[in-house]
């Protein structure tokens, strides 16, 4: 088990080499000159071409893809100009809400979802099912950012029991920590529901079918045990993996929704750096991403061995 | 004073403010101390140095911190900030400033003459009007003395020293000294209110200065006293307009800025609302340098076939928000303001301009307009444009890209012909940036320069008037380096428990507060 991680972390490498390759390149070709946006509009080609030079970005893209990458070793991501800060800086100040956000959408994703999948699969072909599956495909064709208005209007606006948009963070308290993050999470959190449900359902639908289920149900079991215990741990594998897949999604951007509601977070950040034609800030949060998910997706192959037992890592 | 009476007089002095946009407008009610002011900006600046750009964003929250010399009364003239007084010499070439004594920065320091010499020039390195001071002497024969010497006369020097957009704040020469590439490290100033955080992407906090030394006088525009009334003032950076309406109606935020027209019925029908608004101009930039508008036969073709009204209806959407205006200065500017040439403005005319098409020997090569979507105001002008183009027998065509992308494009010759921007005030016109050859659309036309220069070695306002007026005509009547097309008004919304809120060029909010 151990090689197994090992050998999982080491192939870390070789991705992010060609992840940093390949951002580096996009994002040094497209047309957009930091300089000039920095400058402003009223700015001179004059002026743009000194800050350009004492910005080092007229020197040639190798050199400067070499510069940044030996930064990258020293665990240095370089410097933005426009936040003032260091990149690492900025980005670990973005980690915790983009956290937070995650988790906590994740939360609802699944606190929700899998209940209902469970619901949807026991009572297959009937309205339950049609009305709980007809719901969650509302859910994944809905834009987060219309439902995070709709929120914003219901709960803010209408009722106001909560803020319209803005961020505490933890230092102020749980509470208002956690008051600021929940439209937004449930504005993430309800579209996840929605994968995270139909998926529920299709794998409960194979297992329940099965010859050892209807042994269970044969030998008396409660139907509720049957279910829950027998049944949803067997096909949890496949929701395992979605909800990776959607966690991932969720920390490298919820950048619409995290606009909406005024929340520094990682998506918003690298959102409003392409916009700015912010070199580093870009590469270094495209690479820190491609890291998390990498990672993410790592957890999720430990935790299979973990809830399976017939999962055997790194063994032949 | 009931909430009726006081809406009936807001109402109006809006309604007689509305062709004076940028008049200022104070309500009645004197504010308290304390409570904390909530703005909700569009954009965050880039920097807080003032020096640095001419970026709005950057300049509305740096002027709380940092004052100048000389600044903008609510006429829109220079009067004493930071200097008591000051002298020109005869020969228009030596500006004498007495500087106030006793004046302390936000670091507990004195100012001194060295402040002022060390920020001023470390502010004409970077600005844009900076070909003014090219050649220049800074001396302090005292402490409480500077001696700015000009190697030629030019027109408008207190006025660039006064000027709003990316303005010469004096700052301690210790911080000047320890500035990069893009500016200042530390924000210390002598201002009303002092910098305390930013948070990156959400926020600027500023605190009153409790040891503000205000003018004596009432507040006048950017002069006179300053004290501030809130115990806090916070910027937060709020791109989505939807959520800065929504927070303002639900008194999260104090002031919602920049909203797009679509809100104004909302805001219009709300009775815990009021708006501040502000003039902004919408010109169309011609390059002159390369290209088929090189041409000015094209040129007037171009303008021929503009019809002004409709353009701005499709930007602003209801008249009240807009002007439509010939005049290169605004309307408020009343010693710049002038209808020359204004027979050659709006014309909508197709025929004219295929006359004129014909005379440039027009082959239906594309008339290529640069435009982005990131400014709606930019974009829906150009479509507008590109319309009444094609109608007069043009093959106009759109150029969309990102900001970024736009800029690139702006700054090179080859790449389009015709470009929608603003501009923000200026206060004399041989500073309006498109009359120059060193900025996009590259004017580089003997008699406007001959004019310019005349302005430069005027010895009179009445003087400067008469050849501006000249050269506004020679513009829209003979060269066309641009063709204006109106005025925009945009507003901000304010909620009506912030009182004394004033408004010059953007919000002024040292004077408001909330109820004592």
């Amino acid at each position: 088990m151990r090689e197994y991680i090992i050998k999982r972390l080491l192939m870390l490498i070789p991705v992010l080499f060609i992840v940093s390759l390949v951002v580096f390149s996009i994002i040094h070709l497209t047309p957009g000159d930091p300089a000039a946006v920095m400058l402003g509009e009223t700015a001179t080609q004059a002026e743009i071409d000194a800050l350009r030079q004492r910005l080092g970005l007229d020197q040639p893209l190798f050199g400067q893809y070499l510069n940044w990458l030996g930064g990258l070793f020293r665990f240095d991501l370089g410097y933005s100009y426009f936040m003032r800060q260091p990149v690492a800086e900025a980005i670990r100040d973005r980690i915790v809400p983009t956290t937070s956000l995650a988790l906590l959408a994740e939360f609802f994703a699944i606190v929700t979802a899998i209940p209902l999948g469970v619901a949807a699969a026991v009572r297959r072909g009937t309205v339950t099912d049609t009305a709980l599956m007809g719901t969650s495909l509302l859910g994944m064709s809905i834009p987060s950012f219309l439902l995070g208005l709709f929120l914003v209007l219901i709960f803010a606006v209408w009722l106001r029991w909560l803020p319209v948009a803005g961020y505490a963070p933890l230092q102020a308290g749980l509470w208002p920590h956690l008051r600021y993050l929940i439209l937004p999470a449930l504005a993430l959190g309800l579209i996840q529901m929605a994968l995270i449900a139909r998926m529920t359902r299709s794998s409960m639908l194979e297992v329940l079918n099965t010859n050892y289920i209807n042994a269970a149900r044969a030998r008396g079991l409660r139907e509720w045990l049957v279910v829950y215990r027998h049944a949803l741990r067997n096909a949890f594998i496949p929701i395992l993996t979605i909800i990776g897949h959607s966690f991932g999604v969720l920390v490298a951007g919820a950048a619409v929704v995290e606009t909406i509601f005024n929340i520094p977070g990682l998506g918003q950040l690298i959102v409003n750096s392409v916009g700015r034609r912010d070199y580093t800030v870009i590469q270094g949060g495209v690479l820190f991403i491609t890291l998390i998910y990498l990672l993410i997706n790592l957890g999720t192959d430990l935790l299979y061995g973990l809830i399976d037992p017939r999962v055997r890592l790194g063994r032949r | 004073m009931k909430r009726r009476e006081f809406l009936q007089l807001s109402t109006a002095l809006l309604a007689s403010g509305a062709l004076g946009a940028m008049r200022p407008a104070f309500a009645q009610t004197t504010p308290g101390m304390g409570g904390t002011i909530r703005v909700a900006m569009q954009a965050q600046p880039g920097s807080l140095d003032p020096h640095m750009t001419t970026a709005d964003a950057t300049a509305q929250v740096a002027r709380n911190v940092f004052e100048q010399l000389l600044a903008l009364n609510s006429g829109y003239q220079y009067a004493p900030m930071l200097a008591e007084s000051f002298d020109q010499s005869d020969d228009g070439l030596t500006f004498t400033f007495h500087l106030r004594q006793g004046v302390k920065f936000h670091n507990g320091k004195t100012m001194t003459a060295d402040d002022v010499i060390a920020s001023l020039e470390k502010w004409i390195t970077t600005n844009s009007k900076k070909t003014m001071f090219e050649v220049h002497t800074l001396a302090a024969p005292d402490d409480h003395t500077v001696v700015l010497t000009m190697a030629k006369k030019v027109y408008g020097v207190l006025e660039a020293l006064a000027d709003n957009g990316q303005f010469a704040g004096i700052m301690p020469k210790e911080i000047v000294e320890a500035a990069d590439a893009t500016g200042v490290t530390e924000y210390i100033g002598t201002g009303p209110f002092k910098f305390a955080e930013w948070s990156r992407d959400q926020f600027v906090r500023l605190v009153r200065n409790d040891d503000y030394q205000p003018l004596a006088g009432p507040p006048d525009g950017l002069v006179g006293d300053k004290t501030a009334h809130a115990d806090e003032l916070i910027y937060y950076f709020v791109a989505d307009p939807s959520t800065r309406i929504a927070g303002i109606m639900t008194g999260e935020y104090d002031v919602a800025d920049s909203l797009p027209i679509d809100y104004y019925e909302q805001v219009r029908g709300n009775a815990d609302l009021d708006i501040l608004k502000r003039s902004l101009n919408l010109v169309a930039i011609y390059n002159k340098k390369e290209g088929l508008l090189a041409n000015v036969a094209m040129r007037k073709a171009v303008n021929a076939a503009l019809d002004s009204e409709a353009i701005m209806l499709a930007v602003q959407s209801f008249p009240e928000f807009f002007r439509l205006d010939p005049s290169y200065m605004y309307e408020e500017q009343a010693n710049w303001h002038s209808t020359a040439g204004a027979n050659q403005y709006s014309q909508n005319d197709p025929e004219l301009a295929k006359k004129y098409l014909a005379e440039a020997g027009y082959a239906n090569e594309p008339v290529r307009i640069l435009t982005s979507k990131d400014h709606a105001h930019l974009f829906n002008s150009s479509v507008v444009i590109q319309q009444q183009l094609a109608a007069a027998g043009m093959n106009a065509r759109l150029d969309v890209y990102d900001w970024p992308t736009t800029l690139e494009h702006r700054g090179k010759s080859s790449d389009w012909d015709i470009t929608v921007t603003g501009f923000p005030l200026v206060l004399a016109p041989t500073q309006l940036l498109y009359l120059s050859a060193n900025w996009a659309g590259w004017t580089d036309d003997p008699t406007i320069a001959k004019h310019i220069a005349e302005i430069n070695a005027s010895t009179s306002l009445d003087e400067a008037k008469a050849i501006w007026q000249a050269l506004q005509g020679y513009c829209w009547e003979d060269y066309l380096p641009v063709s204006k097309l109106g005025d925009r008004i945009a507003y901000a919304a304010y909620s009506r428990r912030l009182l004394g809120l004033a408004s010059l060029e953007g919000g002024v909010f040292w004077s408001a507060g909330f109820a004592g």
